[in-house]
């Protein structure tokens, strides 16, 4: 045994004042996991400041440099606050909070002297890695923050210890972590169980710039969109997965053309519709119940299928069928609809006729030429349709670099180039639909998806984005067109990429590992992972929880509910403590175990075992004290000399059982 | 109030723990509460939530109970870190009355497991923190002020830790028996001592100025002044010379006699005085006491030995 005698300490609040190199490295490190995952979307100059400062903290704890001084001090904060001033402006944002806490948390490193401060910086940090889930809130930002949650910990456990030799100590990082799995129990019920109030106060949201639709089509947005692999929304069905040519989330329509762009009409507000009923014609089919998980845009549109039946409140469908957000979308937003896939929108005012049949006075003369041209051949709007699609099946290809289109951009495509992708095949479509005198409009959206058959979802990425054309015909109302489809049918049955040229192909960022076959599996298996914890955890929400618990309890009353997290309290205790306990038995020595038998016996007359004296020594001193006994006491020595010396184990419940019966004499001196 | 329910808290504490030599901690005498950082952690869960309930975000509430479990869960291990520790009384130490009561406690644990961080306050002495490594002891010394003569007892030890993390105060009260060993304050004093053996027949005072003299003889004629102790003279203590004489090898005895008529403390201390005298010059004595006699010697042992015998004199526990 080793034995080491207790130091003199000194006052109880200074004992780790002393920030050792070891300490000043783990706590960097641990600094660093917390704010680096921030520093993406912050000042890039914060991150020099935070260098700067662990470099004096660095020098401060070699003693080469001394501690700052005051007016060090309040010059680096003003700097930083004059910092903070250019970059943000005066308006608070969730940003500029952020930076605060940053700065504030760096700087605080420098002046690091006592224990106390450093259980503030520690806080600090906790508060900043709960900060950390407001910009990122995925499965793995979850995963990740664990890392540096134990860290912190770890170090909460180190400051409690008399000597601090490392702060590294792979044992404890072990039992912290086995302590955040303890804690699952009572988290989930605390989880499920707590209400969940809204707002107090208005927070300032996140602007992030984020890929995404916008509210006009002109060339080149959609060949942007197609080049990324974000993630756009995700849909879980009710029943079937609709097939891959009737995904056609709607996103907005675009009915005003101004010769280059397509936009919303500006002049007057879009009536917002409450119900289908009388739009929609009588022999519809069955009715596709859906839930849809929108990625973070920060803006408000929002997509859907045909026909809207019934939808969250949280939504707007206007007469044009565009669906918005009442709110920019700064978090993921999750909402309800069914549609009606085969019903067809029958009415059309004269105000929407005239909308839906507008073009510029003037541009485009060999398209009107060719409409003109064209109408004299075809008859009606039917057979109208089927020529342009069919000229564009003939003599058209689907590629995502086309070349240069000249000012009247539809006359060159229709003419010269003959190459586009979806924007030019919808957007001359219309055109040429309009100057045939069929009331048409480009939709914008996404098409098809990919599946995840066994999870029960599909996740739409930003590479599905699509724009086509919606045309009303007589008897029919609204008919959805995709010219695309005509040129490039794979485009809708396949996937955005299986239609194109391999030179573009190579265009479509994808990773070389994304091609190798586990890979791709692990990367849907996470995907499907991803999309369970977003569905279950992060949008569980008043509605999910009032559902749960009435499940559970039947009448959800608060006692009950108090109860049950108190239960679960009561349970973990129970649970850890008996844990813990079975481990600590299982480690006690079978030495010790002896020994703690002799002591229990010896102690009433007033023998104890000294320090660093063993067993053996200690029944010699016993045999001294009492000489009448020295016959049962020489029996314990031999049994624990075979037991332990020679190693014969099958000797110690022997030698247990006679400590046990050791009956002393007492002698009169 | 507060003070009275302190009090009244400690008394039925006490009664749970009685005085022992072995002490082991068990349930009934480990108290947990949370301390005062963990009411500052709760604040920060507080923060969390606030943060998390505006921003409406799952995560950060998640993160939040998480902290409460872990919370919860540290009344475990702060009761764990103190379970199973033994506590017993080292061997018995001497000090002098105005110098520091040494006590020393061993702590070992009946796990071979780690403890750590355990915070031992005793009144009058600082504060100390100790580790206790896996399956190892420590020998904990405390530095108490002494306050009598005789038996010193140990007072009431409160133990805390606030392991792993520092938000819940475990701690138990700890009444070990176990005693120190003050021995009398000596006091510097002039001794006429009539039974010196061998001394002449006006006898000799000894005083103790340093090794290298031996004492003072009465003012012979011839003799030089600068060898007169002046001081002794203004104090009328007659005109007396510094002997510089080959030390004694003879055996002196202390006789309780002849400082009797000084009160029972006092004599006590004067003789003290002359028994670390006589050792620090090396010189062989015995003590004689009304029940006890110490035959002469010398060296540590016979001085630790006549020591305890002043200090145990007439002993009654106050």
């Amino acid at each position: 045994m080793i034995f080491s005698t207790a130091k003199k300490s000194q006052d109880a609040n200074t004992i780790h004042s002393q920030v050792t190199l070891s300490l000043l490295s783990y706590l960097v490190l641990a600094q660093a996991l917390v704010i680096v995952p921030h520093l993406f979307q912050l000042p890039l100059w914060l991150l020099p400041i935070w260098l700067g400062v662990v470099c004096w903290r660095w020098q401060i704890a070699r003693g080469v440099w001394p501690h700052p001084t005051g007016i060090q001090k309040a010059f680096l904060v003003i700097a930083c606050s004059a910092g903070l001033y250019f970059s943000f402006g005066a308006k608070p944002s969730f940003d500029a909070m952020m930076s605060l806490l940053i700065l504030g948390f760096s700087l605080k490193l420098c002046e690091l002297r006592s224990r106390k401060e450093l259980l503030l910086l520690l806080y600090l940090a906790l508060f900043i890695l709960a900060c950390f889930f407001i910009v990122q809130n995925s499965l793995s930002a979850v995963l990740y923050a664990l890392i540096p949650f134990v860290f912190l910990f770890n170090l909460f456990m180190q400051l409690q210890k008399a000597n601090v030799t490392r702060a590294f100590v792979w044992k404890d990082i072990r039992g912290i972590f086995f302590t955040v799995l303890q804690a699952i129990p009572l988290l989930l019920a605390l989880f499920i169980v707590m209400p969940r109030l809204g707002s107090f106060w208005a927070v300032p949201s996140l602007q992030q710039a984020k890929t995404g639709l916008s509210d006009f089509l002109s060339p080149g947005d959609i060949s942007e969109l197609i080049e990324s692999d974000a993630l756009a929304f995700r849909v879980t069905f009710s029943g079937e997965i609709p097939a891959q040519q009737n995904l056609y989330w709607r996103s907005m329509a675009l009915s005003f053309f101004d010769g280059r762009a397509w936009r919303q009409p500006s002049q007057h507000r879009t009536p917002l519709i409450f119900s289908t009923e009388k739009l929609v014609d009588s022999t519809v089919g069955p009715e596709t119940a859906y839930e849809v998980i929108f990625e973070p845009t920060g803006q408000n549109w929002l997509v859907m299928l045909m026909v809207p039946n019934s939808w969250s409140d949280s939504l707007r469908i206007d007469s044009r069928f565009s669906v918005t957000s009442l709110d920019p979308i700064n978090e993921r937003l999750a909402y309800k609809l069914s549609s009606r896939i085969q019903a067809r929108v029958t009415p059309l005012s004269e105000n929407e006729r005239a909308e839906n049949l507008q073009l510029p006075a003037k541009g485009n003369p060999y398209t009107r030429e060719e409409v003109a041209r064209w109408l004299q051949i075809v008859d009606g709007p039917q057979a109208f349709i089927d020529k342009a699609l069919g000229n564009f099946r003939e003599s058209f290809y689907y590629t995502l670099q086309p070349k240069q289109l000249t000012s009247d951009a539809i006359d060159s495509f229709l003419r010269d180039t003959k190459q586009g992708y979806c924007e030019h095949f919808a957007s001359s479509f219309v055109f040429m639909a309009r100057a045939a005198g069929i009331p048409a409009r480009v939709v914008t959206g996404y098409q098809g998806g990919e599946v995840h058959r066994e999870a029960g979802y599909i996740s739409v990425r930003q590479r599905h984005a699509h724009a086509w054309a919606e045309v009303w015909l007589e008897n029919k109302g609204w008919t959805l067109v995709d010219p695309t489809a005509a040129v490039a049918p794979e485009r809708i049955l396949k996937s955005p990429e299986a239609s194109l040229p391999t030179t573009d192909q190579a265009r479509i960022q994808k990773p070389f590992y994304a091609r190798i076959g586990i890979w791709a599996a692990a990367t849907q298996y996470w995907d499907d992972v991803n999309y369970q914890w977003v569905r279950w955890v992060m949008n569980f929400d008043t509605e999910n929880q009032d559902a749960l618990l009435s499940k559970w309890f039947g009448d959800v009353s608060l006692i009950r509910l108090a109860g049950f997290i108190l239960g679960a309290g009561a349970l973990t205790l129970i649970m850890v403590y008996l844990f813990s306990f079975v481990g600590a038995k299982q480690k006690i020595s079978k030495e010790r175990f002896v020994l703690n038998l002799l002591t229990k016996k010896l102690n009433p007359f007033g023998l104890t075992p000294q320090i660093a004296e063993s067993p053996m020594a200690f029944l010699s001193r016993v045999k001294v004290s009492f000489p009448d006994s020295v016959p049962e006491l020489n029996g314990v020595s031999e049994l624990y000399e075979k037991t332990f010396y020679a190693g014969q184990h099958q000797y110690l419940p022997m030698l247990i059982r006679q400590i046990k019966g050791l009956k002393l004499r007492k002698t009169k001196k | 109030m507060r003070k009275r329910l302190y009090q009244w808290f400690r008394s039925w504490a006490a009664s749970r723990s009685p005085l022992a030599a072995h002490i082991e901690l068990q349930h009934k005498t480990i108290y947990v509460f949370p301390g005062l950082q963990g009411l500052s952690f709760l604040v920060l869960i507080a923060l969390i939530w606030l943060l998390g309930t505006n921003y409406q975000n799952n995560n950060i509430l998640g993160f939040c109970f998480l902290l409460i479990s872990i919370f919860v869960i540290s009344i475990v291990y702060a009761f764990k870190n103190l379970l199973g520790l033994q506590f017993s009384a080292g061997a018995v130490q001497h000090s002098t009355l105005g110098e520091l009561a040494v006590f020393d406690v061993v702590i070992r644990s009946r796990f071979s497991r780690a403890h750590y961080g355990l915070y031992i306050d005793c009144e009058g002495a600082p504060t100390q923190i100790v580790d206790l490594p896996d399956g190892q002891s420590v020998i904990v010394r405390l530095h108490l002020p002494s306050t009598h003569r005789g038996w010193q007892r140990l007072p009431c030890i409160t133990l805390r830790s606030y392991f792993p993390f520092g938000v819940i105060r475990a701690w138990s009260y700890l009444s070990l028996d176990h005693k120190a060993l003050i021995f009398p304050r000596p006091i510097e004093n002039l001794w006429l001592s009539s039974h010196h053996e061998g001394s002449d027949e006006q006898g000799r005072l000894l005083v103790q100025k340093g090794d290298e003299f031996s004492g003072f003889s009465s003012y012979q004629q011839g003799q030089p002044l600068t060898q007169v102790a002046w001081k002794h003279y203004a104090r009328g203590a007659g005109l007396l010379v510094k002997d510089y004489r080959q030390q004694s090898t003879e055996s002196v005895w202390i006789k309780w006699d002849d400082f009797q008529h000084l009160g029972t403390e006092l004599a006590l201390s004067h003789m003290a005085y002359w028994v670390d005298n006589f050792y620090q010059r090396q010189q062989q004595f015995g003590v004689v006491l009304p029940r006890q006699t110490i035959a002469c010697g010398e060296g540590e042992v016979h001085r630790i030995e006549v020591l305890t015998a002043l200090a145990l004199f007439g002993w009654q526990a106050p």
